[in-house]
């Protein structure tokens, strides 16, 4: 009963510490205000606001030592966050007493006290706030950072991947941590590692490799939401019917085997879990837009698709002579979205007509086009001038005439340039000048 | 979620998590059997049957013929590669690795220095004498790159601006069937998956109705040491890796053309149907390789139309049978090959290998490797020449070379016209060609003899690293897990030749 009393007037802590922070911070700004801009009127209310904050400050340190005491805390964050608090209250009384008596302390030991007060109630309130919310709740996001936002490792292949660092530490983590972790172990249960995992809480326990239906954290986490044993408590976001496969999986077919990797396990398992891994190169392309979907309703159009690169997001992006079914040029207006993203392109024999090379123009990234053996002419080839990024131009077989090659000079960064089947000649006087180390003008054999 | 639910025997909802429930127990079940400790898989293996009855298999295989997520680690080169392997071990003193100092030394013996101690083959071991020999064929140097290549190929002289030569491959096996694993596998015991099968696990296929992986055997060559299936199998990858192999004739694929009085009307609805009872079976027992086989009925079928399509010569013009040699109107031949696998390559498929057999000369070097030559040389260099106009070099890797080289020293007598060479995996030379490979240059160099290598060496592995990289593959990154350790091409070695590199 006395500890149901204690843990129910100690919950009032979070909510109080809120006052001696808004009191001495406004004790400091008054007094900040008052010497800068000489107003006196303010200054006069320093140490009321002060004697405010030091009382509020007793007060919330009362309420935080009991509940300390309810459980579930402990550890060096508390430790330092108890010493901080206290200090603070120290400090918060002393500086109202210098404040009260201002003539008979020098004004250098006026604004120590107050500085020194303000880094005190800093300190507190950071470890008050690192024990509700986890330790790198504050800086997980740093956008400097190693590891923005997660923990999650970055890994340079699928073949790294191990079932529990990988994928079920992470659901730990996001979802149980804020209260199974060192310095807040609920139920003397910490999962922050494995560990920790295996060492279990206070009832014994919480996996049983080979056998999920044993196992105490299974058992938590299929509760029906209602029930008093659910878990993660009090309303905090459950674990998906994913998450709890996964980890029942894990118990009973990778016995719990921290080491159990990906690759142990099937194909199947690789393809379900990438999304789920942060794989290097895998979080770009998603950023610049492309998805499967995408890709596969390109693919549903008749377009060939691949990967180029995950890093850059770069495709290779075919369309088969037998899909363009003469409707080649609608079919390339379904590109536009990936303009950027289109490294290669092949529109070989797909009937493309000069207006359309207007629009291959603005796939900026351009490496390699093949528009052989099309209905193309001197007025949309000169479009590709802008192009700057192009290496290698395939015009066989198109109308190509030698004063429509001009332009194609602008392009610096060409290297290789087709024209066989064409109207243009190898012995042309612009083609002998392109000719050279960097740029090979290729014509029939 | 329901109540009680740690009662109840866990199940999954989710149809992935169920393949891979179903193909985990099968596999440990395997595991644990051969391990004799089985009856535990069992249990849980026959637990899960029930539970899992009446699910609908997924397409998981789908997915995998885009090859895995991931790849390329970076952006490739080369698209497609055409593998011309020229089986038995041509010699590189006869075609290309011009020794004019051997010309003064002819007859002499093969100094021990040289030599050093190494190991030959029960074939020439037994010799009282090693005479260096110097070739029968005058050498001279071609086009701006001055590269020299013998009299033998006079089409390949034409082309060696086109070519990257390595004159100083190494190979740590003395023998065919090991030498030549080792080139496609990367391990000189059978096994292992091909290189093809390596590339099509990882990258996928980029022409869904052909095999991403195609064969072609020459059917004019002198079949002097046997070509085998796992040359191009799949090893321990599932089985839809592997290469398939086009045969010259009527039925390019055997098996593949339907039965006499047999229309095919409703092959599409049998096939429907078999898939479905497959995918019972796959239900029940999870083996991956019943997904293999409902996708290679599929490939089946749709090669029932692609293939007859792709291997049509008669739209190919008078022209190209002209470069490509007369051979080349009769399939089968090694210049048929060649122009079907420019066929093949502009239809996108990744990986074309052609083996032409013949190339082991012990005995009679001088006449028999002038016949080869005469079977090869023109149809190789129009295969480049062909490829080049067609702007496919940017983008396909074409390599050419045996499994070894030959020695230095004649096998058998050394007369006025007649030597022999027996095999030599300390120095040989391979040419590379198109995709992200130099032009016209020469890689590693000889000792005069011709016996050692004295610069840059590249050993098989080494070549086997550096056409993944030009695949945008990194050989150490893609593994495969078989037999409790991870397995790659390279095994665990290679380095990427980084001296050939545009």
């Amino acid at each position: 009963m006395t500890q149901d009393l204690i843990t129910f007037i100690g919950r009032f802590h979070p909510v109080w510490v809120h006052l001696p922070i808004g009191f001495l911070i406004i004790a400091v700004l008054f007094k900040g205000n008052a010497v800068l801009g000489k107003k006196s009127a303010l200054d006069e209310a320093v140490s009321f606001a002060l004697l405010l904050g030091a009382i509020s400050a007793f007060i919330a340190a009362v309420l935080g030592f009991l509940l300390s005491q309810s459980g579930g805390y402990e550890g060096k964050l508390l430790d330092i966050h108890l010493a901080a608090g206290w200090i603070t209250v120290l400090l918060g009384g002393i500086a109202w007493w210098v404040n009260k008596n201002e003539q008979r302390f020098s004004k250098t030991l006026n604004y120590s006290v107050l500085g020194l007060l303000i880094l005190a109630l800093t300190i507190t309130g950071h470890f008050g706030g690192s024990l509700t919310h986890g330790e790198d709740y504050l800086t997980a996001y740093v956008p400097f950072g190693k590891n923005q936002g997660e923990s999650q490792r970055i890994l340079s292949s699928v073949e790294e991947a191990e079932l529990y660092a990988d994928l079920i530490q992470p659901i730990f983590k996001s979802k149980c941590e804020s209260c199974h972790r060192s310095g807040k172990a609920k139920g003397e249960l910490m999962l922050i590692s494995f560990e920790s995992l295996l060492k279990g809480g206070e009832n014994g326990p919480v996996i049983i490799p080979a056998n999920p239906e044993k196992s105490e954290l299974i058992r938590r986490v299929t509760l029906l939401p209602d029930h008093e044993d659910f878990m993660p408590a009090e309303g905090k976001k459950p674990l998906t019917e994913e998450e709890i496969q996964l980890i029942t999986w894990w118990i009973e077919k990778g016995k719990a085997d921290p080491k159990f990797t990906l690759m142990a396990a099937d194909e199947a398992l690789i393809a379900w879990a990438i999304p789920r891994l942060k794989i290097q190169g895998t979080e770009l392309i998603q950023a610049i837009g492309i998805d499967s979907i995408q890709i596969q309703q390109l693919e549903k159009k008749g377009f060939r698709v691949r990967i180029l690169s995950p890093q850059s997001g770069a495709l290779d992006v075919v369309l088969p002579e037998e899909m363009a079914k003469s409707q080649a040029s609608e079919l390339l207006k379904a590109l536009l979205p990936i303009k950027e993203n289109v490294y290669w392109l092949s529109m070989a024999g797909t009937g493309i007509k000069d207006s359309d090379l207007t629009l291959i123009s603005q796939f900026s990234n351009l490496r390699r086009l093949r528009i052989e053996n099309n209905p193309i002419s001197d007025d949309g080839i000169a479009a590709l001038k802008n192009l700057t990024q192009l290496e290698v131009l395939n015009l066989n077989g198109t109308r190509i005439s030698p004063t429509g090659l001009g332009p194609l000079a602008e392009i610096k960064s060409l290297r290789s340039l087709y024209l066989w089947n064409t109207a243009v000649n190898p012995q042309d006087e612009w083609v002998l000048k392109m000719n050279s180390d960097k740029v090979k003008v290729v014509f029939g054999s | 979620m329901s109540h009680h639910h740690h009662d109840a025997p866990l199940r999954s909802s989710n149809r992935d998590l169920q393949e891979i429930e179903k193909k985990m127990d099968r596999r440990r079940f395997l595991t644990k059997t051969s391990l004799g400790i089985g009856s535990l898989a069992l249990g849980s293996l026959l637990g899960m049957e029930k539970i899992l009855a009446g699910n609908q298999p997924t397409a998981l295989l789908g997915e995998s013929s885009n090859g895995l997520k991931g790849l390329p680690h970076f952006i490739p080169k080369a698209k497609r590669i055409i593998y011309l392997f020229q089986s038995g071990g041509p010699s590189q003193l006869d075609l290309f690795d011009y020794k004019p100092k051997l010309v003064d030394l002819h007859g002499q013996e093969l100094p021990d220095s040289v030599r050093d101690g190494q190991r030959l083959t029960g074939m020439s071991a037994d010799q009282s004498s090693f005479p260096l020999t110097a070739s029968a064929f005058n050498f001279r140097q071609y086009g701006q790159s001055r590269a020299w290549v013998s009299e033998l190929m006079p089409h390949t002289a034409g082309i060696v601006d086109e070519l990257c030569f390595i004159k100083s491959m190494q190979t740590g096996q003395i023998n065919h069937d090991p030498a030549i694993t080792f080139f496609q596998t990367g391990h000189q015991l059978p096994g292992r998956p091909s290189m093809g099968a390596w590339l099509s696990y990882g990258l996928g296929s980029d022409n869904q109705n052909l095999p991403a992986f195609i064969v072609l055997v020459s059917k004019n060559a002198v079949q002097d040491q046997p070509l085998y299936a796992r040359l191009w199998g799949n090893g321990f990858l599932p089985s839809q890796y592997q290469g398939i192999q086009f045969r010259s004739g009527k039925d390019p694929v055997l098996f593949l053309g339907n039965p006499e009085h047999y229309d095919g009307k409703d092959r599409r609805e049998m096939l429907d149907y078999l898939k479905s009872l497959n995918e019972v079976q796959l239900d029940t027992y999870g083996d991956p390789e019943i997904s293999a086989r409902i996708a290679q009925y599929e490939m089946a079928f749709k090669m029932q139309t692609s293939v007859p399509e792709v291997t049509d010569m008669s739209k190919e013009p008078d022209w190209v049978y002209e470069l490509y040699g007369e051979d080349s109107r009769d399939p089968g031949t090694y210049a048929a090959n060649c122009l079907l696998a420019r066929k093949l390559i502009e239809n996108d498929v990744k990986f074309v290998q052609l083996y032409h057999q013949g190339w082991d000369q012990h005995g009679n070097l001088p006449g028999g490797i002038k016949n080869q030559c005469r079977k090869t040389d023109q149809a190789t260099a129009a295969l480049i020449k062909d490829l080049k106009q067609r702007g496919l070099l940017e983008d396909t890797l074409v390599v050419w070379g045996g499994e070894f080289g030959r020695t230095v020293y004649s096998q058998g007598t050394l007369s006025e016209d007649n030597y022999g060479r027996d095999h030599h995996p300390r120095c040989f030379t391979n040419w590379m060609c198109g995709a992200g490979v130099k032009p016209g240059f020469t890689y590693g160099e000889t000792d005069d003899f011709g016996y050692n290598v004295v610069k840059d060496p590249v050993h098989v592995h080494d070549m086997q690293a550096t056409i993944l990289h030009l695949f945008g593959i990194d050989h150490e990154k893609l593994t495969y897990k078989h037999q409790g350790r991870r397995f790659r091409l390279t095994d665990v070695e290679g380095h990427v030749v980084k001296g050939i590199l545009t």
